[in-house]
């Protein structure tokens, strides 16, 4: 009976059919076009995705759903678990999830699903990925060095065009840098806790704004949050006679 | 760790080359990113694919033992090639002091940089007019571009300027060779400009910013030999809100700085007067009445302002949030008492080594004004910056 809840039917690849809470459906982007779109009686087929891999992704759907309707009682530290253990299978099913996320379109467990693959391949040097995942390589010793060199000359830009990006600096070598700048000085510091006591130091004589550095380093341009200010020519006048000597 | 071996083809490169661009954005270190890219080539290019901007270790835009120690690669032809064939969808590329790069190196950009929205050439030396226009050729859409001392001349800026119509954030600080010819030809071409720093243009007068668009918002014209005319200039686009003429060359400028309160700069908030030292009264009345909405004010050592000036500011600055006065020879206790009753809106005054301020009048502000913080340090700098300003702000 229960008119509130509206049950959706779901085909998949392999002809098995599940019947949802449209709530539950509906966490899926692709589903909910076709729902609002086609005939909402009849089945909806999803082609790309087996029986198996669906079943899992009603369930953090339901999981995700109860929890924000509040009719599970779940902190968000708990649900942060559950997912932590949700992602906890074998690759090939990591990946058949991160496929059927993208195809149907659920953005949370898309985001999920790639960020626990990430985490899989930070710290790891190439040849260690490549045994994880056990990708073939197909680069000759000399393109490997090639593109080694290019790594080194290319740095992201943080922020936009006039930010100083300072990284490792002797406190001395800074104090030379900012002591005689007419202008406001933005500098993102690297994570070095000794240079910031330092800066800050010098932050307050001269209106000096000083940030750590973000942590996404691939938004060349950082909102309101990070608050980035420009280097003033000032600075650049001095830190371009001050390269020049070196 | 869990993770298991699989026997033949792996999964992983079964994945859709966006589902491997969401795993590599997930990757916020440098070095995992690169390994990424080092593991085969497919990953390469999600690698190379998702870089958006790019600057190179002799950039002033990095400081640290990598960039200062050693004298690290002259950036030339061959590396620009490399880079741009690379990393193909660029949208920012600083090629700041590359001092040794060559007009032809722009040449690349024509088929491989044509996605840029923003180009830094400051203190590339060797580029010429024609560097520009191949520049203009091969990035359109270009809306942001930096050219401190270039040595271009008014030909390469008209160049660029008829060929990036899209061009919004100018930077020409410190080119010799610019005058008022090219930035008429800038102003009048991209009518899309918003912002436009010109400081230390000895060749500059202003007048080249005659009927410039509405959208120019953010001019920055510290130490150029500005004229009456160029005053008036620049405020004829009639949606200025950050003006910066501080230091200003001329010594008989007395009475040129009216202009900024006839009417066309109603929506100026911030004002860079510093080291104007022979701004008048009469200036400093016709701009507090004539920019109702001015936020913040610099006027350290304008040492001609006296009484009367400060006595306009008082009454007529009601949005004014932040004074700058420091070393302001002609700030009497008067003057101070003016500002003190009026500037409702006032929160920070900067202010130190005012020799006619005694300890007792600045007590006697302190009680009077216990919201306004006192100030001592020299603020050089106000205002945001050239290449940070979008037009619709809602401010």
């Amino acid at each position: 009976m229960g008119s509130t809840s509206t049950k959706i039917k779901l085909r998949t690849s392999d002809q098995k059919v599940f019947e949802v809470e449209k709530a539950v459906a509906v966490q899926s982007q692709t589903i909910k076009y076709i729902y609002e779109n086609g005939c909402p009686d009849s089945v909806i087929h999803v082609h790309s995705v087996s029986g198996d891999i669906l079943s899992k992704i009603l369930d953090y759907c339901k999981k995700h759903v109860n929890s924000a309707a509040g009719k599970e009682d779940i902190s968000p530290e708990e649900l942060y678990e559950w997912d932590a253990n949700f992602v906890k299978v074998d690759q090939n099913t990591l990946f058949d999830l991160i496929l059927a996320a993208n195809c149907l379109k659920i953005e949370s467990l898309l985001d999920l699903t790639c960020q626990t693959v990430a985490n899989m391949i930070k710290g790891k040097r190439p040849e260690e990925i490549r045994t994880t995942f056990n990708i073939k390589n197909d680069y000759t010793i000399e393109a490997e060095e090639a593109v080694r060199r290019e790594n080194k000359w290319a740095f992201d830009m943080l922020g936009g065009v006039g930010t100083m990006v300072i990284e490792e600096l002797a406190d001395d070598t800074m104090s030379k840098c900012v002591t005689n700048t007419k202008s406001r000085v933005c500098v993102i510091a690297a994570n070095q806790i000794v240079m910031m006591r330092s800066i800050s130091k010098l932050a307050n004589k001269k209106s000096i704004d000083v940030y750590k550095q973000p942590q996404n380093p691939t938004t060349p341009r950082i909102k309101e949050s990070v608050k980035q200010r420009n280097v003033g020519t000032g600075f650049i006048e001095l830190f371009f006679h001050f390269k020049c000597k070196m | 760790m869990g993770d298991s071996l699989m026997d033949g083809v792996t999964s992983i490169m079964l994945l859709p080359d966006d589902c491997l661009c969401f795993i590599f954005n997930f990757l916020d270190c440098r070095n995992d990113r690169e390994s990424f890219g080092l593991t085969c080539h497919r990953w390469l290019n999600i690698q190379n694919l998702n870089r958006r901007s790019l600057q190179f270790p002799c950039s002033f835009g990095i400081v640290g033992p990598s960039s200062l120690s050693q004298s690290c690669t002259d950036i030339n032809s061959f590396h620009l090639y490399r880079i741009l064939a690379r990393f193909q969808q660029l949208e920012y590329l600083s090629l700041s002091g590359c001092v040794e790069i060559l007009d032809s190196a722009l040449s690349y950009l024509k088929p491989y940089g044509s996605k840029l929205q923003t180009l830094c050439l400051d203190c590339c030396f060797k580029i010429s007019d024609y560097g520009i226009s191949l520049v203009g050729d091969g990035c359109p859409f270009l809306t942001t571009i930096s050219l401190y001392r270039c040595s271009i001349t008014d030909a390469g800026l008209e160049a660029l300027a008829n060929a990036c119509l899209a061009l919004r954030h100018v930077n020409l600080a410190y080119c010799p060779c610019i005058s008022d010819s090219g930035l008429r030809a800038l102003s009048q071409g991209c009518r899309e400009l918003q912002a436009v720093k010109i400081s230390n243009c000895r060749g500059v007068s202003g007048v080249g910013l005659r009927g410039c668009s509405s959208t120019l918002v953010y001019i920055d014209a510290e130490c150029c030999n500005l004229e009456p005319e160029g005053i008036m200039s620049i405020v004829s686009g009639g949606g200025l809100k950050f003006l910066n003429i501080a230091s200003l060359s001329c010594s008989n400028f007395r009475n040129g700085l009216e202009a900024i309160g006839n009417g066309f700069a109603a929506r100026l908030k911030i004002l860079n007067l510093r080291m104007c030292r022979s701004v008048t009264d009469a200036s400093i009345v016709a701009i507090a009445k004539g920019c109702p909405q001015l936020q913040e004010w610099n006027l350290a050592l304008c040492h001609e302002v006296r009484v009367l000036g400060w006595a306009s500011i008082g009454s007529n600055c009601h949005n004014l949030k932040k004074l700058h006065v420091n070393r302001c020879r002609n700030l009497c206790h008067q003057g101070l008492q003016a500002l003190r009753d009026g500037c409702k809106e006032l929160s920070v005054l900067y202010m130190s080594r005012n020799s006619r301020i005694s300890d007792t009048a600045l007590e006697l502000f302190k009680l009077y004004r216990c919201n306004v913080e006192i100030k001592a340090e020299e603020v050089m700098s106000i205002g945001p910056n050239w290449d940070g300003i979008d037009y619709d702000e809602s401010t």
